[in-house]
């Protein structure tokens, strides 16, 4: 019995006649990317869907290049963002099988509203295991230095937000300097993540050559905002020795990286502002304690004046006071001497009675027919004892 | 001066003489040669200020040029 056969094409092309009979409009289909390569503008794309680890249905798809351009106006910039392998899209595709080619999806749309809501349940998933392990405030309990003049910068040389960071510390007009390392990364696309974890674990092998980490970027849609809601990244982040300020965005935009950080900025600029204002705080603290210390210096001064002052006239006081008290005595003394000079007791009337020059003061001392002599306030006279 | 004293010890100098003055504890022979002393150390320990004040002044305003 003959068995009946088909040439591979004729098979092919009756496949392709069913499928162009029974999926004739383009369906919406949910999966995640796991492959995305750009050739001359289209976007190949591989898409499966997994339960668990296991991948149980698996396909390519393609975005043509004229069809891509499209859709990149529809979505202000972000399709290559969007499709990034790991995450969970919603296309539109047409169902297309080719004789030589096979089966491919064709892509003619893209839900961006659906896998915003896939990242941001990501995003949640993340942050509640940071909290779990404590890290959601661990970096901003770090001491923040008093003078943040050593900066290490976590950015894209190519970024605008690194840019305008520089500018507006460089000019500042205070004439502050800054002491600013680059450290370059990706801050989108697939390398992101990885160069950033790169750069912020080198910089943590450097910590004692800085003050700060600044991570900065410059705002753009949410989905290139990816690489800042990483877990790996943030848990670095939440681990730094040092303080870490973020300038990610410039919009309404939330990263993780913003959550876990010391303290997060709007905009590069802003973080800019930020360390120029800790400056201008420190200075007129500076300033305030110098003029502290010149009126504490100026009372001081004041206080010795004073004592000298009062020094000075008790000096002189106590000199006067010395000269009379001494006066004082003297004439006390005077006026004993006085009373006690014998001519004082004579002129009173009282006189003295000598013998042989020596002055007689008892009766039985002299003899009969001893010769005295009477001193009187105006003479002598001799007599005779009997 | 002899000995440039500070004037920590000029101060103190000086105080034991006037203390010493006010206590009748010098002698009129020592008087007039303390008081020298004495308003030589006065003389010393207003230089001192006097500079100190010079001094404070200047450094204000190289601070305020900082």
């Amino acid at each position: 019995m003959a068995t009946k056969s088909y040439t591979l094409l004729e098979l092919n092309e009756y496949l392709k006649r069913v499928l162009a009979l029974n999926v004739r409009d383009a369906v919406w289909v949910k999966c995640e990317i796991t492959q995305a390569n750009i050739t001359r503008g289209h976007f190949y794309l591989e898409l499966v869907e997994k339960r668990g680890e296991e991948i149980v249905a698996k396909s390519k798809a393609i975005i043509w290049a004229r069809e891509a351009v499209k859709l990149n106006k529809k979505l202000k910039g972000i399709l290559s963002q969007l499709l990034q392998p790991g995450i969970q899209v919603m296309l539109q595709v047409k169902v297309n099988f080719h004789e030589v080619f096979g089966l491919k999806f064709i892509v003619t749309d893209i839900d961006p509203a659906f896998t915003l809501g896939e990242l941001e349940l990501k995003k949640r998933a993340v942050v509640s295991k940071l909290k779990e392990q404590g890290l959601l405030r661990k970096n901003s309990m770090l001491p923040f230095p008093l003078v943040p003049q050593r900066l290490a910068v976590l950015s894209s040389e190519r970024a605008a937000g690194w840019h305008d960071f520089l500018a507006h510390l460089q000019n500042n007009p205070y004439d502050y300097v800054f002491d600013i390392t680059l450290f370059s990364a990706s801050v989108q696309g697939e390398l992101a993540v990885k160069e950033l974890v790169k750069q912020l674990s080198q910089i943590e092998s450097q910590k004692d050559e800085f003050d700060i980490v600044v991570i900065i970027r410059g705002g753009g849609a949410r989905l290139d905002l990816v690489a800042f809601d990483d877990e790996h990244l943030c848990t670095g982040i939440a681990n730094s020795s040092l303080p870490v300020l973020t300038g990610i965005g410039h919009e309404v935009d939330e990263t993780i990286a913003d959550l876990v950080a010391f303290r997060a900025l709007k905009t590069p600029t802003a973080v800019a502002g930020f360390l120029i204002d800790m400056m201008i705080r420190f200075e007129s603290e500076l300033n305030r304690i110098v003029q502290l210390l010149q009126i504490a210096a100026q009372g001081r001064l004041k206080t010795e004046q004073q004592r000298l002052e009062n020094l000075d006239r008790n000096l002189k006081l106590a000199a006067k006071q010395l000269v009379k008290q001494q006066s004082m005595t003297l004439s006390a003394l005077e006026k004993s001497l006085h009373l006690l000079d014998p001519k004082t007791i004579l002129n009173k009337g009282y006189s003295l009675t000598t013998k042989d020059n020596k002055i007689i003061t008892k009766s039985q001392d002299l003899k009969s027919g001893e010769e005295l002599t009477t001193i009187l306030k105006d003479g002598e006279v001799k007599s005779i004892v009997k | 001066m002899e000995n440039q004293p500070t004037y920590k010890s000029a101060l103190a100098e000086l105080r034991q003489i006037v203390n010493d003055l006010e206590h009748e504890l010098v002698d009129i022979d020592e008087l007039s040669e303390k008081v020298k002393r004495a308003k030589a150390l006065l003389d010393f320990c207003r230089t001192r200020i006097k500079k100190s004040m010079d001094d404070l002044a200047e450094e204000d305003k190289t601070l305020k040029d900082f």
